[in-house]
């Protein structure tokens, strides 16, 4: 009993002075979460503080295709073009947050590359109901750090036409 | 009687409890606490099982099944409903996104191997108009094409009609991503 505590204690510290892949992913789309959040009170100042460490979570050619409130398709590519859209967000008042559920994480069979599928629900402030959207995105590690490349929605029903 | 026989005799005569048994404590865990710890792991286990793999606990959001569930109410499904039959007509399923902790509550509509179309607001199953006592047909919801299900495909609508049907989710739903039916 002792030695199967003593080997699962040394597994559980094994795993956080050297995460896997996964781990360091998921790890990465908790903070990002934190990053993508705002308050209300927030000052224009701190706007561009968040949205640039917001931003930090992507590569410069990130491309983001998302379904808005209104049924339409929202795209942004790049970067700056992220940068900006998140201090417009924040300057249009009110607070925001998310949060991914059912994070599917898949390696890619190149190394540095990854998948994954998540449930992202994210509240602006007074709204009642969340907006709720699955959301793939691809994955690649940049100077050890892991980078969100393309973020795609996905319907969560197929529709028929 | 001597001290020893009288304290015998206070015992089973229920006499009033002595000091160490009316410890602060007790209220909180009894006069038998290895009693209530046993009830209370039971509990807790009994509600783990029940709650994380019979019948999930969901919060309905948002107006999409107005007017049978409104925003807010609480709801379980039951994992175990379709283990020994196949989702009906009419049934109120959860359907999970990339995972269970997200849902959506729709109403089965159209079943595997049916042919599924809107028109005018009214649903048309293999060509026959399909009965909905509980929602009000809209219409401008129509579709441009009749749909032929596969083997483990359903139908699933919200019973709100009454918004704009591009602003409803609804479609195409595999059997995999059922999660149960409604309790309630």
């Amino acid at each position: 009993m002792a030695l199967a505590l003593l080997g699962f204690g040394g597994w559980r510290v094994w795993l956080v002075l050297f995460p896997g892949d996964e781990a360091e992913i998921r790890a990465m789309l908790t903070e990002l979460e934190e990053a993508a959040a705002f308050k209300p009170s927030d000052k224009p100042l701190t706007h561009m503080a968040n949205a640039g460490e917001f931003s930090g979570f992507f590569t410069d050619q990130v491309e983001i295709s998302a379904k808005g409130t209104g049924g339409g398709i929202r795209r942004i590519v790049g970067k700056t073009s992220l940068q900006q859209a998140a201090i417009s967000a924040q300057a249009m008042g009110g607070g925001f947050s998310v949060s991914f559920k059912d994070v599917l994480v898949k390696l890619g069979e190149e190394k540095g590359t990854a998948t994954c599928r998540l449930t992202a629900l994210a509240r602006g402030a007074g709204e009642p109901t969340p907006w709720v959207q699955i959301l793939d995105m691809e994955i690649v590690e940049l100077d050890g750090d892991w980078k969100v490349a393309k973020v795609a929605a996905v319907e969560a029903l197929e529709r028929i036409q | 009687m001597n001290d020893e026989g009288k304290q015998a005799a206070d015992k089973v005569a229920g006499a009033p409890a002595t000091a160490a048994t009316r410890a602060w404590w007790t209220p909180l865990v009894g006069r038998n606490p290895k009693t209530t710890l046993i009830r209370a792991a039971t509990l807790a286990v009994v509600c783990f099982v029940f709650f994380g793999f019979i019948a999930r606990p969901v919060r309905v959001r948002g107006m999409s099944m107005e007017p049978t569930y409104h925003n807010g109410w609480v709801n379980l499904i039951n994992r175990l409903s379709y283990l020994v039959s196949e989702p009906r007509r009419g049934d109120v399923i959860g359907v999970k996104f990339t995972g269970e902790s997200v849902q959506l509550l729709k109403r089965i509509i159209a079943l595997p191997g049916e042919r599924f179309s809107l028109k005018r607001g009214v649903v048309f199953i293999d060509g026959k108009p399909l009965e909905e006592p509980y929602t009000e047909a809209n219409e401008t919801w129509t579709t441009r094409s009749e749909r032929e299900l596969g083997p483990s495909e359903y139908v699933v609508i919200g019973d709100n009609r009454s918004m704009d049907m591009e602003l409803h989710t609804w479609g195409v739903v595999e059997r995999g991503r059922i999660v149960g039916k409604a309790v309630f």
